[in-house]
This record gives C-alpha cells, structure tokens and sequence, in this order.
C-alpha cells in the first residue's frame, strides 16, 4: 500500500529542518502565527502552524487559515511536469483557500520548501515513492 | 591509427581531462566542471552532461529533443573520477576513454544512452573566461566528433551509427546566479562530407545590459581556420520564440518559475569580419527545453538554461575560400 502523501509530507519537512536551516527558517517565518491544512483525503491531512522560528503540527480541527486540498494524482502530476502549478490551480485539482493575504504568505513558505528540496538529494526518493 | 589521429589523441589526453576542485579551495565561488556531449541525430539531438556542481556533489543530466524535449537529472552523491584522467564514473552513468574514443553511458532513469564518440577534430583551450566578479570559467572545445550507439526512452530503443556529434569540457570557479548570462551555440552541416562545424558565443553580464564577450569559431575538417572575437563579432537577435518550453528538468523546479517566458529569440544572427575574411550565421531556433538549477547565492533563485534544437545557416568567405552550410544546431541560453 502507497505512502499516504502527508507522511511523504512530513519526511519532506524533516529533511528540510535537519539539511536546510536557511529554508526552514524561511517557512517557519513566512507562516508565523498562521495554520495551513492540506488534505489529500479524509484520512491523509495534516495541519502545520509557525511558531517561534517552527513549524509545529497540530490536531486536524477548526478552520486553517490557508487550506489547500488535492489528491495524489494532482500532485504527481505536478510534481512531474505534465501540469503546472497555474494549471493545478485553474482546473481545481489542487484548491486553494484563505485571505489573500495569508495565501501570499503560504506561497513564500511554498517557495522556500521547494526550494530547499531541489538542493536535497535525497528528496529525490521521496519523490519516487510518491509514484508508487 | 594514423600520425593525425595519434597526435590529435595525445593533445586531447592533455587537454580534456578532469581537473577536479583546487587543492586550494580558498574563499570565493565553489569549483564547478561539467564534461558535455551533443549528438544529432536528424530526427533527434540529445545532450548528455556529467556535472560537478562544487559542493562535492555531481549530476547527470540527460535530455533528448525529439519533436519536444524530456530528459532526467540525476543527483550522485559520490562521483568517482581522478584528476588529470578523463574517466569518470556519477552512478549509472560515466564516460571512458579508450583507444582514442569517448565511451559515454547512462543507465539509469530517464533517456538511456550508450555511445562510442570518436574526435575527427583538435581540441582547443581557452582559459579564463570572465563570469562576473571574482569568476571565471576555462572551455575545452572537442568540436566535431562521429557517434554511434543508441538510447532508449520509454523501452523503445533507437540506433544511431555515424552521426556528427560534438563535445566540450568546461570547468572554473562560479555561482549560478552570478553575474553572468550566455548564449552559446553550435552548428553541423546536414551533409556529412560537407567540412566545416561552427561555435559562436556571446557573454553578458546577467541583466545583459552589458556583452563582456563575443566569439565565432570556424572549423573545416577538424582543424581550426578562423577564430573570430569581441570587436570582430556582431550579434543581433529578432522575434520570440513560443512562450513556453517544451520541457523542463527537474520538472520539480518548474514550480518555481513562469510558465512562459521570452528567454529565446526565434532568430540570433552573427557577422563576423577580420581583414578580407567574413563570416555569417542565421540561427533559428525551433524548440526548447530548460534545465533548471537552483541558484548558488540565492536560495529562492532558479537559474534557466534553455536547451533549444536550431536549423543554422552560415556563409562567408575565408582566404578566398567559400564557406556554406545548413544544417542542425543547439543553441543554449542562461538566464535568471
């Protein structure tokens, strides 16, 4: 059975913490004080929060500030090039909701995660096991 | 082997092997060296590049252009090579040299390759290519080789035998990022017995507001005839290409930049004149993919190196000599 994609998640922000600090701080700043969801079932969510200087989990209750819902399909195929991100957005396989202030700040912590994981070889795996 | 052949072997063992980062790292930019081979193959091209990126680290990339572009970056943790040797082994992939031969392999995920590339050319060296402050880049220029082997994709496997081919060696101290952008290309004729390769380049600072060099390389049956540099070179560029790559590797990177963007114009030209000797080309580009790599002094940087399949024309006159060709090229455009 497939990795649910918020473990594959989670292993990703670890490396991010243990290899990146710069990137980590980046994130952990950009969502300060703000909660994001992401929800790729009912059963595979995750809900992170920014608190001094980290990114800390939390129950899977309430309302995020920034909710992001998708499936594993969608972000394999972002992940592989075949759509990209606009594309994700426009077509609904990747929704998005919050003020746009605080999706502004969970498209900086976005970009730092991406960003650090490029720089990370092992990320690579993570990558290939979500293709599975 | 012939005497030309053995000498071109022994000046290319003394010029083409890997140097490796400096005893001495110093402060400053990080090492970097790359071993880059292009092969045309009509209907296909494909780059392959063993990269060292100066963290100790290295990657393959493997691209095929084949009516769109696709490929794979592979990332090896410990590249095995030595320098003052040509041999050089990243993961599944490497290259040998045996019997006056590059050998090339990749056998890992992505485009497949293996191929013997035999140099029907002289190396040339330049040293110290300036990148921006504080940097600098030498180029080995292996210009015209002949290729035979095959690559696979998606477990169809295509042969290729004789085909014009072309390798370059680069290595330096630089940042992606750093303040430098280029456009560099090179060019074959369709028709086999037809002499003449050409390279032309074309550096810039990054907001290219600035060419801090230019240079057109002419060569006929393997040995340099003309080289032609900053005042004697013109560059003039016009229209856009498509807005958008037709591929781009690591596909991952991608969601970091635009989805369209106009790096590529859909024509570069060069006039190139020294004394009674002219040169001139038309390049029209005609499709493109990107390699996309993360910035080395900026973290949310990403640094676009636009792989584009071209059609070139050139003409001149070289002491008195007529120079014509049309045929397949590449041109690569940095930007970011």
């Amino acid at each position: 059975m497939a990795e649910p994609v918020t473990d594959i998640l989670r292993r990703a922000l670890r490396l991010v913490e243990e290899r990146r600090a710069d990137a980590y701080a980046g994130m952990a700043g950009s969502l300060d004080g703000l909660s994001l969801a992401v929800s790729v079932s009912v059963s595979d969510c995750l809900v992170l929060r920014g608190a001094e200087g980290a990114l800390r989990e939390e129950p899977v209750e309430g309302r995020a500030a920034i909710r992001i819902s998708t499936d594993r399909d969608s972000v394999r195929a972002l992940l592989a090039g075949r759509m990209t991100l606009n594309e994700s957005l426009r077509s609904g396989a990747i929704e998005l909701a919050g003020t746009a202030e605080a999706l502004g700040h969970g498209l900086r912590a976005f970009e730092f995660f991406v960003c650090a994981l490029l720089r990370i070889d092992e990320a690579e795996q993570l990558r290939r096991e979500l293709e599975r | 082997m012939s005497t030309s052949a053995a000498t071109r072997t022994a000046l290319l063992e003394d010029a083409d092997y890997w140097r490796g980062p400096p005893a001495d790292v110093g402060g400053g930019w990080p090492h970097k060296e790359w071993q880059h081979f292009v092969i045309f193959g009509g209907e296909w091209t494909i780059l392959f590049n063993l990269n060292l990126d100066g963290t100790g680290a290295a990657r393959t990339i493997t691209i095929l252009d084949r009516e769109g572009w696709q490929g794979h970056v592979a990332h090896c943790r410990n590249p095995r090579f030595r320098p003052g040797r040509l041999d050089a082994t990243f993961d599944q992939a490497g290259m040998r040299w045996r019997d006056g031969r590059y050998e090339i392999w990749q056998h890992g995920t992505g485009v497949r390759l293996e191929g013997v590339l035999e140099p029907i050319s002289t190396p040339s060296l330049t040293h110290n290519i300036h990148l921006g402050p504080g940097a600098h880049l030498s180029w080995c220029l292996i210009p015209r080789l002949l290729a035979s082997g095959w690559f696979e994709v998606d477990g169809q496997r295509v042969p290729f035998e004789g085909r014009l081919a072309y390798h370059d060696h680069n290595w330096g101290r630089f940042g992606w990022g750093g303040d430098f952008s280029w456009d560099w290309g090179c060019a074959v004729p369709d028709d086999l017995a037809s002499p003449w390769t050409v390279i032309f380049a074309r550096m810039n600072d990054r907001a290219r507001h600035r060419t801090t060099a230019t240079s057109v390389f002419l060569m006929k049956d393997g040995r340099h005839v003309r080289y032609f540099r900053n005042a004697e070179v013109r560059f003039e560029t016009e229209g856009q290409m498509a807005p958008r790559p037709s591929g781009r590797v690591p596909a991952a990177a991608a969601l970091l930049v635009p989805d369209e963007d106009h790096d590529v114009p859909r024509w570069t030209r060069f006039e190139a004149s020294k004394g009674e000797d002219t040169l001139s080309g038309q390049v029209e580009a005609r499709r493109r993919g990107q390699v996309l790599i993360p910035a080395d002094n900026d973290l949310c940087r990403i640094v676009r190196l636009n792989e584009v399949h071209t059609r070139v024309r050139v003409e001149g006159r070289i002491a008195d000599e007529r120079v014509h060709f049309e045929g397949p090229g590449v041109l690569e455009v940095v930007r970011g």
